[in-house]
């Protein structure tokens, strides 16, 4: 069976006939060509396939692709676009964050996740955001330097902002 | 050790590179796109030890949409030569999950419809899951050229050990099991093996090993290697599977080979746990001499490990390099081959190291002696320049003794890598034991380390953190399971490695680093490929133990120390009070 999905993916609309069962991971990654979410585990163990749906978290491997009908699906892909890096994906680039690199894209939306719901997080609860997303290189305490030092950099731009 | 011709890669291309991972345009092996591509799967043994009688492929290759089946009988060679191990078994099968057969075709649902229509005849043999158990007598000998499943063995001896015991004040014994651990990085195995118009074959593989793999694939096929290519695709870790060729490389090459066309082999989570290669379980019998003041007079350790059916090529050899001032050392190495999937080469060094950290610990309680102080007694100048720093860093001598209930510190030494060439570090964790759930959590770690001038002092840090972390991964949770040689931890929930709400935090102290080198994040030793994760957690395992006997009154004697094995402790302890 074959439905039309209607979604959002990195600010574009799209319209696209998939198989119900699709899975969004597949949808993102063979259909789409947006190969930054990882597949690391065989359902829902290790987080590198985060992306954000309506800025929220999701397990794309664990998700439907029929269910973000209507949607907003942003992956790795769309953060910087075609643009310069964020300052969340420079903070981890200049604070050693990023080692094989295979975690990085799904850690990088969990902590985008959690910085746009709570701008200013502490240590632990940026421990507490990013527990699902496994890194096996170890890299943890510099990827909790790094989403600390891109939530004190939105704090500086907010704050110029603001003087203006 | 020499740094005259170290190169340290270009910062510039290490920044390219770390722009690409956070960006997600960093292509690994499974995103290389291959339109059109046939879809690879593996029939993989299901039981641990049986002669292959018969395989008939013949309703698989029947089935539409089946581009190829291949079985060890397509498989002239050995895995690089040397090995018995051959890409698809041949003749026997040697552990549960040997890749048997495998077959290429047109989507992923005809594939695993092809993987069932293959029929093995097997005949079962005595199968064995420890090292006492595979080398005992009249045991199945697992290879033909292994008589008494002993896949290696290393003895060396320095000065008169004998005559150290015979001077020695104290004289104790301890065994330790260490656990089996997996590498589990996070990228599962994936190849993608196109075919080239003239009849050539291009790898994009997940490897740190690309030429092995290419030697490899061209010996495993019988083709000349100027027909190999290897695409080195962004690998997502490694920690001993990818440092040579693994059997999924030459089975997806040998697959499009004969189907003539470009195959994607894509392996679950589960048989990327089947192709291990990492640290066997160890055994550790150590017996260390000490005079009443501290000062160590002999050493004898005695390291078994359960190894594999098969191991990695590039196997370490059998010399436990020690850490301290003292000539009076026996060690001496056995592995037995087991019917487990293959591990790795490393020749027990960090278990060995670890074995008698934990013993000096044990020793200097009895003695009433701070064990700190013992090693600073017995160390090496750069040894006892890392036990000054982290004793200043932790505040070991107004802390020691001190920590609240439940709590307590723990202290031990270890080299970066495990030979000895490497550098060498101290560190001191402070534990807490929960006495109702079993659960030891570490909360503070100091670390420091003599790293030898190779590396800039912000790459020695990051590389000191990462090893360990991976050290507490398996010191507190990190075991692999088997039942009659089923895989039982084959996922990365039961296969239980540190999240990072569990990191502590970590103090580094970095002594010798060079002046200004450029950063390389790399957990890995981009010279040596070492990885300082074994050798560090040499140290995170001792000091753990250490620091749960201050915490519990309890002295550990099985690795991992989940909260089942401290419950244990901790209920055999209160036994004896009644």
């Amino acid at each position: 069976m074959k439905s039309i999905l209607s979604v959002t993916v990195n600010g574009r609309r799209r319209e696209d006939a998939i198989p119900d069962n699709l899975l969004l991971i597949d949808y993102l990654r063979d259909g789409l060509g947006l190969t930054g979410t990882k597949q690391g585990c065989d359902g829902g163990e290790c987080g590198a396939c985060t992306v954000l749906v309506d800025d929220e978290p999701r397990l794309a491997c664990s998700t439907l692709a029929l269910q973000v009908q209507g949607r907003r699906v942003e992956t790795i892909e769309g953060l910087a676009g075609d643009g310069d890096l964020t300052p969340l994906q420079r903070a981890f680039q200049d604070k050693l964050g990023t080692e094989c690199g295979f975690c990085t894209p799904g850690m990088i939306l969990a902590a985008e996740a959690l910085l746009r719901r709570n701008p200013h997080p502490g240590r632990e609860e940026i421990k507490q955001a990013l527990s699902g997303n496994l890194c096996r290189c170890a890299g943890h305490a510099q990827i909790v330097a790094a989403v600390e030092t891109a939530a004190e950099s939105r704090k500086n731009e907010t704050a110029m902002e603001g003087a203006r | 050790m020499n740094t005259q011709d170290m190169r340290i890669p270009r910062a510039d291309a290490s920044q390219d590179k770390s722009a690409a991972k956070v960006s997600g345009k960093a292509r690994y092996a499974a995103d290389i796109p291959a339109n059109g591509a046939l879809v690879g799967r593996i029939l993989r043994a299901k039981i641990p030890h049986a002669r292959i009688v018969s395989i008939d492929v013949s309703q698989a290759l029947a089935l539409e949409g089946v581009a190829a089946v291949c079985t060890g009988a397509d498989c002239p060679a050995p895995l690089g030569g040397a090995a018995t191990e051959f890409p698809l078994a041949r003749d026997k099968a040697r552990y549960r999950g040997e890749a048997v057969a495998a077959v290429a075709a047109r989507d992923e649902a005809t594939a695993e419809q092809a993987i069932r229509l293959i029929r093995v005849e097997y005949e079962k043999l005595p199968a064995y899951f420890d090292a006492k158990k595979a080398m005992g007598e009249g045991a199945e000998a697992i290879h033909a050229d292994k008589p008494g499943n002993i896949l290696r063995e290393a003895h060396a001896t320095s000065g008169d050990v004998e005559a150290g015991f015979a001077a020695a004040e104290l004289t104790r014994e301890k065994s330790i099991k260490f656990g089996e651990v997996n590498p589990a990085q996070l990228e599962p195995n994936a190849t993608l093996v196109e075919v080239g118009r003239d009849g050539g074959l291009i790898l994009h593989a997940a490897t740190q090993a690309p030429q092995d793999v290419r030697a490899c694939v061209a010996q495993g096929l019988g083709m000349d290697e100027a027909q190999i290519r290897v695409e080195n695709a962004y690998v997502g870790g490694g920690f001993g599977a990818r440092s040579e060729c693994a059997p999924f490389e030459i089975i997806a090459a040998l697959l499009a080979r004969k189907a003539k066309r470009s195959v994607r082999l894509k392996q679950t989570r589960e048989e990327t746990f089947l192709g291990h290669r990492g640290r066997p379980e160890t055994h550790v019998a150590v017996k260390l001499g000490m005079m009443k003041d501290g000062r160590f007079t002999a050493c004898q350790v005695q390291t078994t490990q359960t190894g594999g059916a098969y191991a990695s090529r590039s196997a370490a050899d059998g010399a436990a390099p020690g850490l301290y001032a003292l000539h009076a050392r026996q060690h001496d190495l056995l592995r037995a081959c087991a019917n487990l999937p293959p591990c790795g080469g490393a020749a027990g060094a960090a278990e060995s190291i670890a074995g008698v950290e934990a013993l000096i610990n044990e020793m200097a309680g009895e003695l009433g002696l701070d064990p700190l102080a013992v090693r600073a007694l017995n160390a090496p100048r750069e040894l006892a320049d890392c036990l000054e720093a982290v004793k200043q860093a932790s505040g070991w001598a107004e802390r020691r003794g001190q920590t609240p209930k439940g709590r307590g510190l723990g202290l031990a030494c270890g080299r970066l890598t495990e030979g000895d060439d490497g550098g060498v570090a101290a560190l001191a964790l402070e534990v807490s034991v929960d006495e109702v759930t079993g659960k030891a959590t570490a909360h503070k770690l100091w670390i420091a380390a003599h790293v030898g001038g190779a590396l800039d002092p912000r790459a020695a840090e990051s590389r000191i953190r990462t090893g360990v972390w991976m050290g507490l991964g398996r010191a507190l949770s990190e075991e692999t399971r088997y039942v009659d040689g089923k895989m039982l931890h084959g996922n990365l929930l039961d296969y239980r490695m540190p999240t990072l709400v569990e990191s502590p935090d970590v103090e580094v102290v970095v002594i010798g680093a060079a002046d200004a080198a450029p950063a390389d994040a790399s957990p890995v030793d981009p010279r040596t490929g070492a990885n300082w994760a074994a050798g560090l957690s040499a140290a995170v395992m001792p000091a753990l133990m250490g620091a749960v006997h201050e915490a519990a009154g309890v002295w550990p004697h099985t690795l991992p120390l989940s909260p089942d094995r401290v419950s244990d402790l901790l209920d055999a302890r209160d036994r004896v009070k009644k």
